[in-house]
């Protein structure tokens, strides 16, 4: 079985190999790049069990999406592959998109699972809200799926055969003009993975700052309910979760000193799991969430970090 | 000698005919006035208006010539009666000496002689007194206290001067008259014979002669100018207050209820469409007129609770506005969101609390202009994310939260755990309660349902629930606008209640007890309505539940909204509460009754968020904690949200408990 | 004056979907039908585009059972025409597959079209494959992820947001675009509105009316199963000593947090 594997960046690629080298364990996994990858990033994706590295005009890249999966589809082509394994960025998700219609192949994107069963590939994706696991056949070959795989140590290991090549694409263009960085980080709430969010229980605005170090040390955004942002202005009025703020559905919501007033409630429901630390036992938050923790935050929240500092380094 | 007017009596010969000669251009150019302005309103038809003024005439007489609702304010009361009074006495007095002089002379009788005419003087120089006193009130108010919702214009300080100075010069002339033409019955004019003795007395008689002359006519062309100018001025509310009061007062629908601008159930689908207003030129005659009388007095906003929490609303403002796009150039038909004269967010802050209406003291209705133009917004669609939300999960769900209405179904086995069965198994059952979203989808709010079944069972009242049966009332759709889906909610419902033969139904939101009690008459389902203050106040009178331990704590109440100032229930709530506090424990706050002061969720904004400096919910909750109550006492779960979230944001969470009066009343009923 | 085809996809809404209490698959047949939100911008942006610049709205949706309701409210919103194709074998449809359909409709009914517009990804499925397939398909260029568009000169010029900021991008028409939820906010059509667009033309086509088979339909990437990942709150309350509850508070949150980092 060959693979191809395609990442933005060299170690998304590297990330891509790794994985499959755990999963389906292809024979042989090609990788495709548009720019030169240095001696180190060599190493990196050979470790990873990339055999050979084409290495593509940038113009392929730079030209848009239908030219760089003209590139990909050609290489998959030529190296008859049975899967094409694009890193889901979301420039892979839309090169992975028009790579698989160019080669009229099974498509699945944003996989969290590659596996083999039998000539076909099975994957797993999370549909209809997130709550829900869908497991796919992938008959077709080849294959084409998008998965970001979780990032892993890689030992570095030889250097895959590195191989030129040009492929001409007169493929729609789009034309690249300017790339603006955001000001300030950009609070995305409603595609969070984790959010962190006060309430109440927090007397003072400096005291917030044990929630965003907490955020910080587990990658969380900060989010919170309507009176520290709408009354208070403590923080930002976009990161009020609630009926008059955002909906947010991470897959974990950790409420500090939040009670669970209903408007509230109906911006964190759909949270995949939720952890409350809260004084008062009968606050409503006690039933909308898996784990509440009769506590005062500002007893625990300080031994919580450092335990977490600790867990997570080692 | 007998005393008697002596009209033109230090005048030259013939200045009588001069006189209406000269009044002839300012009575034209009155009468011109008179018809542009009620051109310019829209008023077509003379027959038309003048027969919508005759069937409002009681209403005309009781708030307009009797003052009711302007002297419910005391200082501006006040200084309007005084100025009101005293220029009808002395256009009552210019009268009789037409009268006297004009038409009673030329028969060769009088009028103004005698006792009869030493009363008249006297009652004069009274009333002219309190024109003058009412003027230094106004001069108090504007130009010294500067009131904060006083506005000054030019116009307003020159009407001023010109009152002050017909006022001032009557006085004179009569001073200089007494002091030229000494009479004996000269102290029936008081205020002039004073004047007479200390100031004009000492002056030459020539010069005073010619001075009086001088006076007469100015005094004579001020007054006649500003006749002349009264339908182009501030002063033309004289007649413009008058007019909106008899023609749309006895059209006005009581307060709470929207009307019904067609039923979606019998709608021609070919029908143009059309709902609200974006342009003056949408508006009736009878609407403009309504704004029209407007007098800048700013009483609606003084009582806005959404401006006093620093949102862009001002009713005032709206009327306003409105107003003058009424009399700009091609006003009438601009756009009033795109040519920016108001602003989306000000239409959008209104809690239809009804108080802009209650405070108006010449009826107009600012609140339904505003919801007019939510209308018009809402039909075109273009909400904000919030709004959108709250509609389309009514349609979807059936409850404005979104919450999936399935959830319903195990509260509903709480309740029945605690003895409310569903129509369903006790279809005999006198009374239906009807829990309401909030009471259903909230846990804050589902100890107020369970306290008001453990209160019903208790009083072993025969009622069921409806349970699934249960969905939105519409109410929050029809305050934003959105008839349509409101009329889908509410026929749904009133099919709900006519299949199921429910008659007498008991709620605990003063949104549903509106809803039901008023807005669901027009689609034909007359209730018994009942908010839960009620049943619980009527389980009391009869004894049918006995609190056995009154609460040790001292209590307020907040009259909301929807069941006080709109449906005059005040009493009830105060005896479930006083029932249940111990004897001096309950307290009433500064603003009570129909006074009462929104927490900021009527209206559908508890829905979406509006630009503001502060919330209404703090600004009561303060005057709550004012009163140095223990516990604030309320009707509503809205009001209950709000003031939680109130109290989160004041910290106030430990000294002032928040209680649903079923839940007093629940506790109180305890042994403990 | 460009005209706009907007692909619009009902879904079943995923935010009341409740999973079957043993097999803990979805209970789709209980559930209700709301258009996609995401198309739902991308209809909202076309009629924006009608706005300033004229042209036509068109209104494409295709699945197994498409409810005649639901594009009445596109239509209500502001489409003029809709082209909505109703057949059983879409149940199963994959990206491929819907691509197919929808191409076929634009080439059978609607010959001249300056841009596509479609959500960048759909409520149930959210693959983000939709665009990027149409535009391979009419060989044409697409842009994804769009949160601001400005159409002119033949072109268009495209903000759209990816992980590390807003590239600006641009491109001739004919293109494809697909939008997210930032940019804009759809209006929401009244009721009083969506009675009236009764009168606007709503297509009702068949597979056989757009040249097509239902072996042209057939997914190439078969779902085999769905199954929920969890049903209810685990409400599990810890109280006692502070030490103890932050330790535990640390556990809970790493293994919840897993390896997203």
């Amino acid at each position: 079985m060959k693979a191809l594997v395609f990442g933005e960046k060299p170690e998304q690629t590297a990330s891509l190999a790794a994985y499959l080298s755990k999963s389906i364990q292809p024979e042989t996994t090609y990788a495709a790049a548009f720019t030169e990858y240095s001696p180190t990033e060599l190493e990196t994706v050979g470790g990873a069990g990339v055999k050979k590295i084409y290495v593509l005009p940038d113009k392929n890249w730079h030209a848009g999406p239908a030219s760089t999966a003209h590139a990909l589809s050609e290489l998959a082509k030529q190296n008859g592959v049975d899967i094409v394994v694009v890193y889901a960025s979301k420039k892979g998700n839309e090169i992975a998109a028009r790579t698989a219609q160019r080669l009229d192949a099974s498509y699945a994107s944003e996989v969290i699972s590659v596996e083999r069963s039998g000539d076909a590939f099975l994957v797993k994706r999370l549909v209809l809200g997130g709550g829900y696991v869908a497991s796919l056949l992938l008959r077709h070959r080849p294959s084409v799926v998008s998965i970001k795989p979780a990032s892993e140590n890689i030992v570095p290991g030889d250097k895959p055969v590195v191989e030129r090549l040009n492929i001409v694409s007169d493929a729609p263009e789009v034309k690249f003009l300017e790339s603006i960085k955001p000001e300030k980080a950009h609070v995305d709430l409603e595609k969070a993975g984790v959010v962190v969010a006060v309430g109440r229980g927090f007397k003072k605005k400096e005291d917030l700052a044990m929630a965003e170090e907490l955020a910080r040390i587990i990658g969380a955004e900060v989010g919170c309910s309507r009176p520290i942002s709408g009354d208070l202005k403590w923080l930002e009025e976009e990161r009020h979760i609630g009926l008059s703020g955002k909906r947010v559905r991470p897959s974990l919501y950790i409420a500090l000193g939040i009670s669970g007033q209903v408007q509230h409630l109906v911006g964190m429901r759909d949270s995949k799991t939720v952890i409350a630390v809260n004084t008062d036992p009968n606050a409503p938050m006690a039933i909308e969430s898996d784990y509440f923790f009769v506590a005062d935050l500002y007893k625990i929240l300080p031994i919580t970090i450092e335990s977490l500092k600790k867990k997570l380094v080692s | 000698m007998e005393p008697v007017r002596e009209t033109y009596g230090l005048m030259p010969e013939g200045t009588d005919v001069l006189m209406y000669l000269v009044l002839i251009p300012f009575a034209l150019v009155f009468v011109y006035g008179v018809f542009y302005r009620l051109r310019t309103i829209g008023v077509r038809s003379f027959r038309e208006l003048v027969s919508n003024i005759v069937s409002g005439l009681p209403e005309m007489a009781r708030y307009g010539l009797l003052q009711r609702k302007v002297v419910g304010e005391k200082l501006a009361g006040a200084m309007h009666l005084l100025i009101y009074s005293g220029m009808i006495a002395l256009f009552i007095g210019t009268t009789l000496v037409f009268i006297d002089y004009d038409i009673l002379r030329l028969l060769g009788l009088r009028m103004l002689r005698g006792d009869f005419y030493l009363l008249y003087e006297f009652v004069l120089d009274v009333m002219g007194l309190a024109l003058l006193g009412g003027l230094s009130l106004l001069f108090y108010r504007r130009f010294i206290k500067h009131e904060e919702r006083l506005r000054n214009r030019t116009e307003y300080a020159m009407v001023l001067a010109g009152l002050l100075f017909i006022g001032v010069s009557g006085y004179v002339l009569e001073g200089v008259r007494l002091a030229l033409e000494p009479r004996p019955w000269g102290d029936w004019s008081f205020v002039g014979q004073s004047l007479s003795k200390a100031v004009f007395s000492s002056f030459p008689a020539p010069f005073l002669t010619t001075f009086y002359q001088g006076m007469w006519w100015s005094h004579a062309v001020v007054a006649f100018a500003m006749v002349a100018l009264l339908p182009y001025s501030s002063l033309g509310h004289l007649f413009s207050t008058l007019l909106n009061i008899a023609v749309n007062a006895p059209k006005q629908l009581p307060l709470g209820k929207m009307n019904t601008p067609f039923r979606i159930d019998e709608l021609d689908p070919t029908a143009e469409i059309k709902l609200g207003f974006r342009t003056i030129a949408e508006l009736s005659w009878m609407q403009k007129l309504g704004l029209d009388a407007c007098t800048d007095c700013g009483r609606c906003e003084a009582a806005c609770p959404a401006y006093a929490a620093g949102t862009p609303l001002s009713p005032r403002d709206i009327v306003q506005k409105l107003k003058k796009a009424i009399w700009s150039e091609n006003g009438g038909d601009r756009d009033v969101f795109a040519s920016g004269l108001i602003d989306e967010e000000e239409v959008w802050a209104c809690t239809t609390c009804s108080a802009c209406i209650e405070a108006c003291p010449v009826l107009i209705r600012p609140m339904d202009y505003i919801v007019e133009m939510r209308r018009a917004l809402t039909l075109e669609g273009k909400l904000d994310k919030r709004k959108t939300a709250m509609l389309t999960n009514l349609s979807r769900y059936g409850n404005p939260y979104g919450f999936d209405p399935s959830e319903k179904q195990k509260f509903f086995q709480e309740l029945a755990a605690m003895g409310a069965k569903t129509l369903d198994e006790n279809p005999d059952a006198e009374y239906v309660y009807w829990v309401g979203c909030a009471s259903i989808y909230d846990s804050r709010g589902r100890e107020i349902a369970k306290n008001l079944v453990k209160i019903l069972v208790k009083a072993n009242l025969s009622f069921a629930v409806l349970g699934d049966g249960e969905t939105c009332t519409g109410d929050p759709a029809r305050r934003i606008g959105e008839e349509g889906r409101f009329q889908e909610l509410a026929l749904q419902n009133v099919e709900t209640f006519k299949t199921r033969g429910i008659r007498k139904i008991i709620v605990n939101c003063p949104h549903c007890f509106n809803t039901f009690k008023k807005e669901y008459r027009d689609f034909g389902l007359q209730l018994e309505v009942l908010h839960h203050s009620q049943i619980i106040g009527e389980l009391l009178r009869t004894g049918r539940i006995k609190p056995v331990r009154p609460l040790a704590e001292k209590i307020t109440l907040h009259d909301s909204c929807y069941v006080g100032r709109i449906n005059d229930e005040f009493d009830a709530p105060r005896l479930a509460v006083k029932s249940a506090a111990r004897p001096g424990g309950f307290v009433e706050m500064r603003r009570v009754g129909r006074n009462s002061f929104c927490c900021g969720a009527g209206g559908s904004t508890y829905w979406y968020e509006v630009k503001r400096r502060d919330r209404e919910s703090v600004i009561r909750l303060r005057e709550a904690l004012d009163t140095g109550a223990d516990v604030l006492a309320l009707e509503c779960p809205f009001c209950m949200q709000m003031f939680a979230d109130a109290a989160r944001i004041t910290g106030a969470e430990q000294k002032l408990k928040l209680k649903d009066i079923a839940e007093i009343v629940a506790e109180s009923l305890e042994p403990s | 004056m460009p005209d706009v085809v907007v692909c619009v996809k009902q879904t079943v809404d995923v935010y009341q979907l409740k999973p079957h209490p043993e097999t803990l698959a979805p209970q789709i047949g209980q559930a209700q039908w709301k258009n996609s939100d995401f198309d739902l911008n991308a209809l909202e942006e076309a009629l924006r585009i009608r706005e300033k610049h004229g042209g036509k709205v068109y209104v494409v949706s295709a699945g197994h059972d498409v409810k005649p309701l639901l594009v009445r409210e596109c239509l209500a919103m502001g489409a003029d025409e809709a082209f909505v194709l109703s057949d059983p074998s879409l149940e199963k449809a994959d990206g491929s597959a819907t691509a197919k359909v929808l191409s076929s409709i634009i080439k059978a009914k609607i010959p001249r079209w300056d841009l596509i517009l479609c959500g960048e990804a759909s409520l149930d499925q959210n693959s983000y494959q939709t665009g990027p397939r149409l535009a391979e398909i009419f060989n044409v260029p697409h842009v994804s992820y769009v949160t601001k568009l400005e159409v002119g000169g033949g072109g268009i010029k495209a903000w759209r947001a990816v992980e590390d900021g807003v590239e600006v991008v641009s491109c001739n028409l004919p293109a494809v675009v697909t939008v997210g939820l930032e940019i804009n906010t759809p209006r929401l059509p009244s009721l009083l509105m969506i009675r009236a667009a009764q009168r606007k033309p709503l297509n009702e086509l068949k597979l056989s009316d757009v040249g097509l088979t239902s072996n042209d339909v057939m997914p190439k990437a078969e779902t085999v199963e769905i199954k929920a990942l969890k049903t209810e709150r685990k409400k599990q309350k810890f109280e006692g000593k502070p030490e103890e509850l932050a330790e535990r508070l640390a556990e809970l949150i790493i293994s919840n947090v897993g390896g997203r980092r």
